[in-house]
C-alpha cells in the first residue's frame, strides 16, 4: 500500500457517519458469561482435584475395611 | 482478559461487529457474543486482536448461516432486513440510512464485508487483508470498486480530483 493514502472520499465519509444499529445483547449477561468462560480452566482444575480426592479417599476406605 | 478490557471492546466494536455478522446470518448478536466468549477463554489474547475478532465473527456468521440452511431465503429477504442495519439518521444533510442499507445489501458479499470493516469497524486495509487472508491492495481495489457501485446506486457525484501541476 502507498504511504500516502488517497484523500477521503465524500461518499465514504457520509457512509461512515451512519451509525450501525445498536447491538441487541444484554451487556450484563455477556460480562457474567465472560467471567464464567474465563474461569472454566480453574473450575475444571478444582473439579479434577475434587474427583481425585474422592477416589483416593475411596481407595483408603476400601483398604481399611478389607483389612479388618 | 479483564472485565474492563472486555467492556471497552464491547463499547468500541460490538455494534460494528454485529453489523458485520449481519452480512451473513440473522442471529448476529449470538455470533458476536460467542466470539467474545472465545476471546475470554484464551490464555493470551491474540497479537492482532481486532482482525482476530473479525475473523472469528466471520467464520461464526458463515457457520450460523449454513447451520440454519436459510441462506437462500435470507438473501431473498435481505432487502427487507437491510433497513435495520443502521440507526435512523437525524442529520438532514446526511445519507438516508435506509437507502444506504439497501444499496449496501445489493453489493456482492466479498465487497460489502470490506466496506463494512473499513468504514464502520475502522480497520485498515492491512488489517482487513489479515482477516481475509488476502492482500491489502486487493482489498483496497474491491473497496474502491464497491464505493463506485454505491455512488451510482445512491446518485452521489464522483469527487473531483485535485491535480497539482
Amino acid at each position: 500500500m502507498s504511504d500516502h493514502p488517497p484523500p477521503a472520499d465524500p461518499l465514504a465519509v457520509a457512509l461512515s457517519k451512519l451509525d450501525p444499529a445498536p447491538h441487541g445483547f444484554d451487556r450484563d449477561a455477556l460480562m457474567f458469561a465472560a467471567g464464567s468462560a474465563a474461569k472454566l480452566r480453574i473450575i475444571a482444575f478444582w473439579k479434577a482435584v475434587a474427583v481425585g480426592a474422592v477416589l483416593v479417599a475411596g481407595i483408603f476406605a476400601w483398604m481399611y475395611f478389607t483389612q479388618k | 482478559m479483564g472485565p474492563d478490557q472486555l467492556a471497552e471492546l464491547v463499547d468500541r466494536y460490538a455494534a460494528a461487529l454485529v453489523l458485520y455478522a449481519r452480512q451473513w446470518c440473522d442471529s448476529p448478536e449470538d455470533v458476536v457474543q460467542t466470539a467474545l466468549l472465545k476471546l475470554c477463554r484464551l490464555r493470551t489474547p491474540p497479537d492482532n486482536l481486532v482482525p482476530w475478532l473479525y475473523r472469528v465473527v466471520r467464520n461464526g456468521a458463515i457457520d450460523a448461516s449454513r447451520a440454519a440452511r436459510r441462506r437462500h431465503k435470507y438473501e431473498a429477504a435481505a432487502a427487507d432486513i437491510a433497513p435495520k442495519w443502521f440507526a435512523p439518521s437525524y442529520d438532514p444533510t446526511g445519507l438516508d440510512a435506509r437507502a444506504a442499507a439497501l444499496a449496501l445489501a445489493d453489493l456482492a458479499v466479498e465487497t460489502r464485508e470490506i466496506i463494512v470493516m473499513h468504514l464502520w469497524g475502522g480497520l485498515t486495509f492491512e488489517q482487513i487483508a489479515q482477516t481475509l487472508d488476502s492482500s491489502a491492495a486487493t482489498c483496497y481495489r474491491r473497496y474502491a470498486a464497491g464505493l463506485e457501485v454505491l455512488r451510482q446506486k445512491l446518485g452521489v457525484e464522483t469527487p473531483v480530483k485535485n491535480e497539482t501541476k
